[in-house]
């Protein structure tokens, strides 16, 4: 599977100054500039608080908490300090800091990680499902928390490495060598495909 | 590398709960729009520019400085040469409109009072401030005779006592100040609520 392309970088670029654009429509509470936030968003952010948590409910909470913020505090944003999709994703980072200052990291069962909810589309869940959730969570629980918010930005945000750097104040080169410790750490639980 | 579709199979969000937020989301975006609205035209009105902060300061050290001195001159009954005496009739207005509605007779009683101990000092005036004034004094007065209803035993007593100097003090300003002819809506106004208690004549009336 590729997940990234040489032209990647440049459609970030692009994205960002729409979001930029997006950012100052919503401070004027426009509803379509918010949509389409939300639904860029969202799914990145509840996979980046399930990788944190590792339960659907806690990252179903700081999903809402987080648009709930950035509502409130979009009036601080300012685009000549930072682009928008960094601005928004440092509120999910102390989101995230907060919850785990709150709760600590738990015992996750795989029933709290899948959660209620089933992943499949026919409603059922097959062994060969259950037996992967326990490998993800195995392979994320023993990630530090630096190394479990890079694991989100990078694989399952599909987030440039020039973003995560932003998001993360880490310099890329850096980016790159935790990213390549993260990918040996979950090549010894067996997550390849 | 990791199967990341493989993870994000089960990183996936319910629908669900997606549109749950986006709708949470949306309305409280909604919420905002509304405070921002408001919140430009406040703007608009509160630009807090030098020029508004240093009004604002000035209007805040007028309002004090005036409020004390109303205070200061109704709570010494100051007489009409008094510079101060427009204030003591201020603050004889904001108490009246302040007492509640039992007080609201007493007050009035006191205000008719104290107009009928000015009227006795009109004496060693000039005959056009002795004018103005007790015409401004009989109106007090005729306004304070009608909030005086719903007085107990005791105050009644008092209240008719008042009136029949105020009958006797009127009808000798009216031959005083010859100028100032008492209007006939006055002296009826007058006789409607004291009549009954004078032991005086009532006013003359033109």
């Amino acid at each position: 599977m590729k997940f990234f392309n040489k032209n990647k970088q440049s459609q970030f670029d692009g994205v960002n100054t729409q979001f930029n654009d997006l950012a100052n429509k919503l401070r004027n509470g426009e509803k379509n500039a918010g949509n389409e936030i939300y639904e860029y968003f969202s799914p990145k952010f509840f996979r980046f608080f399930l990788t944190r948590t590792l339960h659907r409910e806690a990252a179903e909470d700081l999903t809402q908490e987080t648009f709930l913020k950035i509502v409130d505090n979009i009036n601080s944003f300012d685009e000549k300090k930072g682009n928008f999709s960094s601005w928004i994703w440092q509120i999910a980072k102390n989101n995230a800091k907060d919850y785990y200052r709150k709760k600590g990291r738990g015992e996750i069962s795989v029933a709290e990680f899948i959660g209620k909810y089933d992943i499949s589309e026919n409603n059922s869940l097959s062994l060969n499902d259950k037996l992967d959730a326990e490998k993800i969570i195995n392979s994320v629980k023993d990630l530090s928390e630096e190394e479990q918010t890079i694991f989100s930005l990078h694989y399952l945000s599909d987030l440039p490495y020039r973003e995560i750097s932003e998001i993360t104040n880490k310099p890329e080169g850096n980016l790159r060598v935790i990213i390549h410790r993260i990918n040996e750490k979950i090549k010894s639980k067996h997550l390849y495909a | 590398m990791p199967n990341s579709d493989k993870i994000k199979r089960f990183f996936k969000p319910r629908d669900e709960f997606i549109e749950e937020t986006r709708i949470l989301f949306l309305a409280k975006l909604e919420t905002i729009n509304k405070k921002e609205k408001l919140g430009i035209n406040l703007n608009n009105i509160f630009v807090f520019t030098p020029f508004w902060k240093y009004s604002l300061v000035a209007i805040f050290i007028i309002i004090f400085l005036s409020g004390g001195l109303v205070i200061y001159a109704d709570s010494n009954n100051v007489s009409v040469n008094n510079p101060l005496y427009r204030f003591k009739k201020t603050g004889e207005k904001v108490r009246l409109t302040m007492a509640p509605k039992d007080r609201k007779p007493m007050v009035n009683h006191q205000i008719a009072e104290r107009r009928l101990e000015e009227m006795h000092g009109l004496k060693n005036m000039d005959s056009h401030t002795m004018e103005a004034l007790s015409n401004e004094y009989r109106n007090d007065i005729n306004l304070s005779l009608d909030g005086m209803a719903g007085l107990d035993k005791e105050r009644l007593e008092q209240f008719k006592e008042l009136c029949a100097k105020i009958a006797q003090t009127m009808a000798n300003k009216v031959e005083i100040v010859k100028a100032a002819d008492m209007d006939d809506s006055i002296s009826d106004h007058f006789n409607e609520h004291c009549a009954e208690f004078m032991m005086f004549p009532p006013v003359p009336v033109k």
